[in-house]
């Protein structure tokens, strides 16, 4: 099994693509298909774009957001783990995906995104820190029985 | 991100280039709405050299053409990569948008209308 990632980013939405570079190489180390690093990174790129935009004050820049993964037997989990004021991301409703391009609100496809490419998608409020935990079945990855 | 212009007839051709996130969605829509606000009304985005988009970028697009909406204008989206394409899908935000295989075939989706 591969070492964890752990990664420490800044409260700024520039961090975001640095990071998603880290998650390309993990993946393409463990010889996993690439379109597996664009979903991570999507969804990682949504959940942390709300608590950078929305989680912090005006000014309170330079804040640790901490961004682990774990490759076990058939699936990745992610965490992200931010001190920004409390907010469940999966407590916001779903969008209507019906809607006529004029009755469309702009918005709330976000976290829609990370719900349809993660298996498992978890929020709690842990010690004044919001963690997220995503989770995604890899079919393809199996750690070698013996 | 990087954009390039070019014009065929009325056609605007807007060529994006990197990824459209977060962080470089605003600058997309600026050149966008600068490109309306300019009087141009029918705008082609080719996305051959789009690496990736998030739900920012998608908010850009739905912005355009509902702008575009208002002035009878047409926005039309060609050679999307299959991981730009499937977020799309995932939204259900295709079948709002043209989304042309090739540039060619985008630019007779306005052929047909004139």
């Amino acid at each position: 099994m591969p070492a964890p990632l752990m990664i420490a980013i800044t409260n700024d939405l520039a961090e975001i693509e640095p990071l998603s570079q880290v998650i390309n190489e993990f993946i393409a180390r463990q010889q996993l298909p690439a379109k597996l690093a664009f979903e991570l990174n999507l969804a990682l790129d949504e959940l942390l774009t709300n608590t950078i935009s929305y989680g912090y004050e005006p000014g309170q820049t330079g804040q640790t957001i901490y961004v682990r993964g774990v490759l076990a037997d058939g699936f990745i989990i992610l965490e992200i783990e931010d001190g920004a004021r409390a907010f469940n991301p999966l407590a916001m409703s779903e969008p209507d995906l019906d809607a006529a391009l004029n009755e469309r609100p702009i918005g709330g496809l976000g976290i829609y995104l990370v719900r349809q490419l993660m298996d498992e998608v978890t929020y709690q409020r842990r010690a004044g820190k919001n963690l997220l935990t995503l989770k995604k079945a890899i079919p393809e990855y199996r750690t070698k029985e013996t | 991100m990087q954009f390039s212009e070019d014009k065929q007839g009325s056609v605007v051709i807007v060529g994006l280039q990197g990824r459209m996130d977060s962080n470089t969605a605003r600058t997309v829509e600026e050149k966008m709405l600068g490109l309306i606000e300019r009087g141009e009304h029918r705008l082609l985005v080719d996305c051959a050299e789009l690496d990736y988009i998030s739900s920012a970028g998608l908010r850009v697009f739905l912005a355009t053409a509902k702008r575009l909406t208002q002035t009878k204008g047409k926005l039309v989206l060609a050679t999307l990569n299959d991981d730009v394409k499937q977020v799309f899908d995932l939204t259900g935000i295709s079948s709002i948008f043209q989304i042309s295989p090739s540039r060619e075939d985008a630019l007779t989706q306005y052929q047909q209308e004139a």
